[in-house]
């Protein structure tokens, strides 16, 4: 009855998350379980500070693990909000014709993998769904490790991609800026073989690739430097090339200012690897059954948001109280 | 037998005991099996080893740390030696050394030889002070710094100022503006409704300029130009609260991803 009571339409965008348990979550009464030691940790913290006592940082690092595991373990999974400036990514590959060609830049190592991976392999699985040729490199060298898990994760589903005809991966290549601003007017000039050794002129996609501006749309996915801002800098200012982007969530804000006019669209983080793939999935339905790597981090993400923000009020009442407590006995 | 040698004995044997775990006895290839049964557990011991600095600093954790700071190391130098010696200098010096690395020959460059040089002169710091010939490097490093001062200049100048200007300048501050009558009878609230789009351009061009009259301090902050530099912090605070917000969730990102691998992949709780 308290289930139906929580489900109904006036209190179910409070709880749902309290049910919204999918296949990998441990069912609903770990879920309820986690919720009330949740609700019991956050009450004690409450406690704690209204006593102006203090929370030492460990058990503060202790809470988060657990808020964050917990949510980890009961699946959640919450609603996601689509934004203009993601779905301009998507339009613009959905509005490429067949056999156009995409560039692919992954310039992240593992630490940004978790929330950049599942952009990458999104857009790589839209792509391949327009039957698009994507170009795969990268401006970092622990990004080739990056491509290889990539081509690993999307050729279950396009078995029938042929390298060098559907895609290519031209790898590494040191020098950083250097590197894009040698390719925004020759591309061959610094990738003149791909990854493993084979000459560029012998793949059939690239042939009439001679500089970045001849791919229909490049897509540049970072966590740092070179990145994002190199891209806008050495390749799209430059060249005019278009170009769309994946940020890690740390870099985001400093790169919002590039759109819409140096950059038409941005993932920014887990949030914006999330909505592309809510578009991917309402596009192409197969991809219901996918799993959405960016989509399951949105709900630990928002109980690890919820339970900081309540330390931060917390914080401030203590200042206050603590405040107003040495004022009284001045 | 003390502690020093019992601790990691005792933590070999756990780690043994859960690389037995993940074996799967049942796989045809047994070598392969072994090398993913490693790759997990030691993936989930590392992973706890950096965790447990949260407690407080300990010997498992400097040893995840050192074995992390030596692998990353390693990586780079092998990367930079196949992709920029092996990949990209031996296809333009040699057909002979091209051949036995397995890499297409792309005919001569004399121009290669000279970051070749300059390579090398870099290394000169590694020789002993006695020869007296440290001092080479810095032509490399000049080289380095000055060509990335320019390229970096001219770059900036282009991208981060003037199409930034152009772009807050340019910005309509009634965009699709068709009558106040349309406006009122097409109200729309959605994110890429008129309204917001308004909106945003107005926070965007007063933002900017209460920013700048902040950091404006050749007359004094009091009267109106006080208010404005009063918007101009909030305005700053308000950044600062989005940035710390997308560095929680960049952070807390990794902490799921990390978890996810811990349940998943190492312990089995969750599919």
């Amino acid at each position: 009855m308290i289930q139906a009571l929580f489900l109904s339409p006036v209190f179910s965008p409070l709880f749902s998350p309290l049910f919204s348990v999918v296949s990998h979550g441990l069912g609903p009464v770990f879920s309820w379980i986690f919720w009330i030691l949740f609700v019991a940790g956050v009450g004690w913290v409450f406690w704690r500070t209204i006593k102006g006592r203090e929370v030492e940082r460990r058990v503060i690092f202790l809470m988060m693990g657990l808020t964050v595991a917990g949510a980890v373990l009961t699946g959640i999974v919450l609603p996601v909000q689509e934004t203009v400036v993601v779905r301009n990514i998507f339009d613009t590959i959905e509005n490429l014709e067949e056999g156009d060609k995409v560039l692919l830049s992954l310039d992240y190592d593992p630490s940004g993998a978790p929330e950049l991976q599942p952009m990458a392999i999104a857009v790589s699985q839209h792509c391949l769904e327009k039957k698009l040729k994507i170009c795969y490199m990268t401006l970092w060298g622990t990004g080739g490790a990056m491509i290889a898990d990539v081509i690993t994760a999307i050729r279950p589903d396009f078995p029938e991609l042929v390298y060098g005809e559907d895609y290519c991966n031209v790898g590494y290549r040191a020098g950083n800026e250097a590197v894009l601003k040698v390719i925004a007017t020759d591309f061959r000039k610094t990738f003149p073989t791909d990854v493993s050794g084979i000459v560029l002129d012998s793949l059939p996609m690239m042939t009439g690739v001679t500089a970045c501006p001849d791919f229909s749309y490049i897509v540049a996915i970072g966590s740092g430097r070179p990145g994002i801002k190199e891209w806008v800098e050495y390749v799209v200012e430059p060249s005019g090339a278009l170009m769309g982007s994946g940020a890690a969530a740390v870099s985001a804000p400093q790169l919002y200012p590039y759109y819409p006019q140096q950059m038409n669209g941005m993932m920014g983080g887990s949030k914006g690897a999330s909505e592309y793939e809510k578009m991917l999935r309402r596009g192409y339905p197969k991809y219901g059954e996918f799993r959405a790597q960016a989509t399951e981090i949105m709900g630990p993400q928002t109980v690890a948001h919820v339970f900081l923000m309540l330390l931060i009020i917390f914080a401030n009442i203590s200042f206050f109280l603590a405040k107003k407590r040495k004022g009284a006995s001045a | 037998m003390n502690r020093k040698v019992m601790i990691p004995i005792a933590s070999i044997i756990v780690f043994i005991g859960f690389l037995l775990l993940k074996f799967d006895f049942e796989a045809v290839d047994s070598s392969q099996a072994l090398w993913d049964a490693f790759i997990v557990t030691a993936g989930g011991f590392l992973t706890l080893m950096i965790f447990s600095f949260l407690y407080r600093d300990n010997p498992f954790y400097k040893f995840a740390e050192h074995l992390y700071v030596g692998v990353s190391a390693a990586y780079w130098m092998c990367v930079g030696f196949w992709s920029n010696i092996v990949q990209q200098a031996i296809p333009h010096l040699s057909p002979w050394l091209s051949e036995a690395l397995d890499q297409p020959f792309l005919g001569y460059k004399w121009d290669y030889w000279i970051p070749i040089a300059f390579g090398l002169l870099l290394l000169t710091r590694l020789l002993p002070d006695s020869l007296k010939i440290g001092w080479l490097s810095k032509w490399t490093l000049a080289f380095i710094v000055a060509s990335t001062a320019g390229l970096l200049m001219t770059a900036n100048l282009k991208a981060n100022f003037i199409s930034q200007i152009s772009s807050t300048m340019s910005l309509p501050l009634l965009p699709d503006w068709t009558g106040f009558g349309d406006f009122v009878s097409n109200f729309d609230l959605s994110y890429g409704g008129q309204f917001i789009k308004m909106l945003s351009n107005w926070v965007i061009v007063v933002g900017v300029i209460s920013g700048l009259v902040y950091f404006f301090f050749s007359k004094e902050h009091t009267g109106w130009f006080g208010r404005v530099s009063r918007l101009g912090i909030w305005v700053l605070m308000v950044t600062f609260g989005a940035s710390f917000g997308y560095t929680v969730m960049g952070r807390v990102s990794l902490l799921v991803g990390r978890l996810t691998f811990l349940f998943r992949d190492w312990a089995g709780i969750i599919s």
